[in-house]
């Protein structure tokens, strides 16, 4: 995943093992879990004007 | 004779950034470092010059500017001919653009973000290019500062007025003296080199980019996979907020980049600080310092966050603490204070108080006068949706996006798009929990700086005032997604961030006053045309427009009168009117003023108290009265009389 092919943009070697280290630590299904919740609390909060601009504004660059 | 400017103007551009780039250490910085380290040394030799050019004398003109910044970056880029370096600089950005072409191939999210930038930068061009200046303090005191220094070939203060708020109304041109203003320098160098102010809503754009190479600069130091630092700037670039400011005449943009260029440059990635690296980051501060008032509370925390991530790197390391700490703290204050002290001292100097026009108070003792509280501007702002809330509240509200209009450059609810709320926020605590963790307590401080300016932000739910946070999230979630989660994480997460980034992205596109149909009435009209008070009718008055149209053909001196917001459409495009404001003290004095000024037209509020002496006085002849909002404009005879 990582490019090292350039020496410009390889990362320090201490940090290189830490991601590599990351990778077990970091709960990636409890971040997925907290992502929805908060997603739905988003898709939940009204904002009808916004909405109104954007159906607009797509309806005159579809005409 | 205006294609020659524009070609000066691009070229300058060019060989002081170039000149830079140029001399840098290739050894010692990576090419993004260079790229962000030669942005900010090019920003501080403009302001240097116009410093030079603009303080001690009235010398500040497009052809001093362009003759001392061609000059002094012509002998820089000989300096890197000299070393043979100059062809190695322009391989090294070839090289960079393959590299970041070949990153954002990686997958489908850098592919998506990739397109969406280039759709955003685009769009943000073409609107910048032909709207006129359409922001409420951009046309109350951003510009108008453009306008008096350009007039008057310095950066002195003009006389205006001394009350921002009067019984006439906001007399917004009281703030062009009152706040900082290292950007509206950025803003004059775009607009005094090309002779008008077609690219001035392009400058925070420049800033915006360079944000996104810091943001990209900072993941990198912090361990992120390339592909994802590369994401993470350009999550950066489309926060909805961030694409509003890209294309407007504010300050925030420019202050949250350059913040973000100090975040970077402070944290190397291991213990050892590079000095030029923290000079150039005192550097990006001092800017920061001396464009806002915030500035005064950010750089302290930048300063802690320095001497902490020293202490803890020597204690873990068993090295002196104290005389490395003192040293990289004078190398960071030092150009901070050079940079951004000047507005503050001239202040104090001229009116008594660094904060003029704030009264200063302290544990209840007054330490400063000043003609305003701050709890009155703040009354006045402050939005109704978040009345009786605490910080934390009003920041869950406002970061949930409880949005009352669109996306737009100061939208007081809102604005760092779904994608801080829904992936930033929890990104930045899984983030930060991983470093507690690993004791990782040098990186542990930079979020905890972040986090520092935004609690001491007075008005941190505004999120104009915050957008480096916008940047922290787009790390945070670039350090967790290339640590590679389980594929079928991974792959819902990728799937969440391009429908919420698309979303966001046309979301920020779709302003009111930027529908397509408005714009093809715009373009339906000539350049010159194109006003301010055409696009925003609501706010500004069509007695802007009628001055105009008066002085399309031939620019004119114009005074104003009191109460009056907005100012700066009194320059024309091209700022080839002179505009005073004069104190109206006694008729014949006033009069006097208007005379020797050779003012032709005068605009005023109804009501207001110049309208008692344009009553009395048959030199004035009303020749345009807009009902709607009380203005009145008049021509003046003083001139023709006398001659």
């Amino acid at each position: 995943m990582r490019s090292t092919h350039f020496a410009e943009y390889r990362p320090k070697a201490d940090n290189i093992q830490l991601l590599e280290e990351r990778v077990e630590k970091v709960s990636s299904r409890g971040f997925l879990a907290a992502a929805i919740v908060l997603c739905m609390i988003y898709a939940a909060t009204p904002r009808p004007i916004l909405y109104e601009d954007i159906v607009k504004w797509l309806s005159q660059v579809i005409r | 004779m205006e294609f020659g400017r524009w070609i000066v103007f691009l070229v300058l551009n060019i060989v002081i950034f170039v000149g830079w780039f140029g001399v840098l250490n290739r050894q010692a910085h990576t090419v993004s470092t260079r790229l962000i380290i030669a942005f900010t040394l090019s920003t501080a030799q403009i302001l240097s010059s116009m410093f030079f050019l603009g303080l001690p004398w009235a010398r500040l003109t497009a052809v001093n500017l362009a003759l001392l910044n061609g000059g002094f970056s012509g002998a820089l880029l000989a300096m890197s001919a000299l070393r043979q370096q100059l062809l190695i600089t322009f391989a090294d950005l070839g090289r960079a653009a393959r590299d970041l072409i070949a990153a954002t191939r990686g997958g489908p999210v850098p592919k998506i973000l990739t397109i969406l930038t280039a759709v955003v930068i685009a769009w943000t061009v073409f609107i910048a290019l032909i709207y006129p200046p359409v922001e409420w303090d951009s046309l109350m005191y951003h510009l108008p500062a453009v306008g008096h220094y350009m007039q008057q070939e310095s950066i002195t203060d003009p006389p205006l007025p001394m009350e921002a708020y009067s019984e006439h109304g906001i007399d917004g041109s009281v703030w062009v003296n009152a706040f900082p203003k290292n950007i509206e320098l950025l803003f004059l160098w775009a607009t005094i080199i090309p002779g008008n102010d077609t690219v001035v809503d392009l400058v925070e754009m420049i800033f915006a980019l360079i944000g996104m190479v810091a943001v990209y600069v900072l993941a990198i130091r912090l361990g992120v996979a390339r592909e994802w630092a590369v994401s993470a700037g350009m999550l950066f670039f489309l926060t909805p907020i961030v694409m509003a400011q890209s294309r407007s005449g504010l300050i925030d943009l420019s202050n949250s980049a350059l913040v973000l260029v100090s975040l970077a440059l402070l944290f190397s990635g291991t213990s050892q600080r590079r000095p030029s690296e923290v000079v150039v980051a005192g550097i990006a501060m001092g800017i920061v310092v001396g464009s806002k008032w915030s500035g005064l509370l950010f750089l302290p925390v930048l300063l802690a966050m320095l001497i902490g991530q020293r202490f803890y790197w020597n204690y873990r390391d068993r090295m002196p603490k104290l005389r490395q700490a003192v040293n990289e703290s004078v190398l960071f204050i030092g150009p901070a204070l050079i940079f951004g002290s000047y507005w503050y001292v001239k202040n104090w100097y001229l009116y008594g108080n660094p904060l003029w026009p704030f009264r200063i108070s302290l544990l209840g003792r007054q330490i400063f006068s000043g003609v305003l509280a701050e709890s009155v501007v703040r009354g006045r702002i402050f939005p109704s949706q978040l009345q009786g809330m605490n910080v934390l509240q009003m920041l869950w509200t406002s970061w949930r996006e409880l949005i009352i209009y669109g996306y737009d450059h100061d939208m007081k609810l809102g604005g760092l798009g779904p994608f801080w709320f829904i992936l930033g926020l929890p990104a930045i605590f899984y983030t930060l929990l991983w470093m507690i963790r690993r004791r990782e307590w040098a990186q542990v401080l930079i979020f905890l700086a972040a986090a520092a300016m935004l609690v001491l932000h007075p008005d941190n739910w505004w999120t104009r005032y915050t957008m480096f946070i916008a940047g922290l999230g787009a790390i945070a979630y670039a350090f967790i997604r290339s640590a590679g989660p389980r594929p079928e994480v991974a792959r819902l997460l990728d799937i969440m961030l391009i429908v919420m980034v698309i979303y966001s992205t046309i979301a920020g596109l779709t302003a009111g006053y930027y529908q397509p149909a408005k714009i093809r009435a715009l373009l339906a009209k000539p350049a010159n045309l194109r006003t301010s008070a055409g696009v925003r009718p609501e706010i500004i008055s069509r007695a802007f427009d009628y001055i105009a149209g008066e002085t399309a053909g031939e620019p004119a001196n114009i005074a104003y009168g009191s109460g009056l917001d907005f100012t700066y459409p009194l320059w024309g495009s091209a700022l080839r009117n002179r505009v005073y404001y004069l104190r109206p003290n006694r008729l014949s004095s006033w009069v006097e003023k208007l005379r020797e000024k050779r003012v032709r037209y005068l605009l005023i509020k109804k009501d207001g108290p110049e309208q008692v002496f344009v009553d009395k006085s048959p030199l004035f002849r009303r020749v345009y009265f807009d009902r709607r909002r009380g203005y009145e404009v008049y021509t003046f005879r003083g001139i023709q009389t006398e001659g």
